[in-house]
């Protein structure tokens, strides 16, 4: 990096070709791998526009781990937000790629926030039943499944924004 | 399709110069020195400055936002880079300017009644007070923005943001205040504050908007 801050091409070029496998990996680990290489290429033009934030007095590990964090939390904060779309929405998404990575990533994520809520959100986005179905089968009210699913929402959003403070 | 922006990028590297700390430090020194300067030459030292050596309010008033400027700058070099954290003991330099106006407060409450501080707010010159803050901690703001702020990646955009208005927003109020001969706590507490507060304001918009990454 301190090479390629200089303007070394060779040097440029064995770096991003090494990062790319670890990358890789990194990101396997915590999103649907159809969306793995979109975000590989994302981080790696980050760390092209923000090169000069390295600092040369330290290890290059910690930086670029904080750059694929960040294009992670990022990507994950996109995903919930389409996800509470589509629950706004009531309508099955056209889309059948991005909401397949969708619902792994939710999958993951459902962990984080209490039963009842991981449910409910769980029926709508992974069984795709509708809110009438979630009703008959929680025996709750159409507006307190609904709430249920955005507070639970609110909560894997919130759990995603303190991975980015920690 | 990895491979060739991989291919892209490399071919598009030219050399860059990594933010340097040392650097942010020596061009707000240099502003703050210019801002001075400009100051003393424009408006001059506050007419009574030997009594308020004696006073101490020649040292306390620029005193309290150049602590306040240090503080900021500091917090500013730990979270302008994606991989940088806020660091505790770097807010030190911040209680210590709120300690030294606190304290302010209790030293003149002794010497002035309510009515007097509170009569200290209807000064006709407030304003200006005001605007020169302003405008000077926005000239001081745009220069930091082009030559640091713009080049960070930090995972708190907004805060680095405010901080900038902030340091901006110190750095004009210290200077002034070798000018500025109102030396009441309440005063300085709302027409230097709400200066500064503005910037940190604007700052955190800015830095909400433009600073993402």
């Amino acid at each position: 990096m301190r090479s390629a801050l200089k303007g070394d091409q060779n040097a440029y070029h064995l770096l991003l070709a090494d990062l790319r496998p670890w990358l890789t990996a990194y990101f396997g680990k915590r999103i649907h791998r159809n969306a793995v290489e979109d975000l590989v290429q994302d981080t790696l033009m980050t760390l092209h526009s923000k090169r000069q934030t390295f600092d040369l007095n330290y290890p290059f590990g910690p930086w670029i781990a904080a750059i694929a964090r960040h294009r992670w939390i990022d990507h994950m904060r996109k995903t919930l937000k389409y996800v509470e779309l589509e629950i706004d929405q009531e309508f099955p998404s056209q889309e059948h790629e991005r909401d397949e990575c969708a619902k792994h990533d939710v999958k993951t994520l459902l962990k984080l926030i209490p039963r009842a809520q991981a449910e409910v959100i769980e029926m709508m986005k992974l069984q795709e039943m509708s809110v009438e179905e979630v009703c008959k089968k929680t025996g709750r009210s159409a507006s307190s499944v609904k709430i249920m699913a955005h507070r639970g929402m609110k909560k894997i959003m919130a759990a995603v924004e303190e991975a980015q403070d920690d | 399709m990895t491979d060739r922006l991989i291919e892209q990028l490399v071919n598009d590297l030219q050399p860059k110069k990594p933010l340097v700390d040392l650097k942010l430090w020596m061009h707000c020194t240099a502003c703050l020195a210019m801002v001075s300067v400009a100051i003393l030459m424009f408006m001059g030292l506050r007419g009574d400055y030997l009594s308020a050596m004696q006073n101490g309010a020649l040292f306390w008033k620029p005193g309290i936002f150049l602590m306040a400027w240090i503080g900021s700058l500091l917090l500013i070099t730990d979270i302008s880079r994606p991989n940088g954290g806020l660091r505790k003991e770097h807010t030190i330099p911040l209680m210590a300017a709120g300690t030294l106006l606190i304290w302010q407060f209790i030293v003149q409450s002794r010497q002035l009644s309510l009515t007097d501080m509170t009569h200290s707010l209807s000064d006709g010159s407030a304003l200006y007070c005001l605007s020169v803050i302003m405008g000077g901690g926005a000239i001081a703001m745009m220069m930091a923005w082009k030559y640091w702020f713009s080049k960070t990646a930090s995972r708190y955009p907004t805060l680095l943001g405010a901080l900038a208005g902030l340091s901006a927003g110190c750095l004009a109020a210290a200077a002034y205040a070798l000018h500025c001969d109102h030396d009441v706590a309440l005063y300085v507490s709302v027409y230097y504050g709400a200066p500064v507060l503005l910037l940190s304001l604007a700052g955190a918009i800015l830095g909400r908007k433009f600073l993402r990454w």
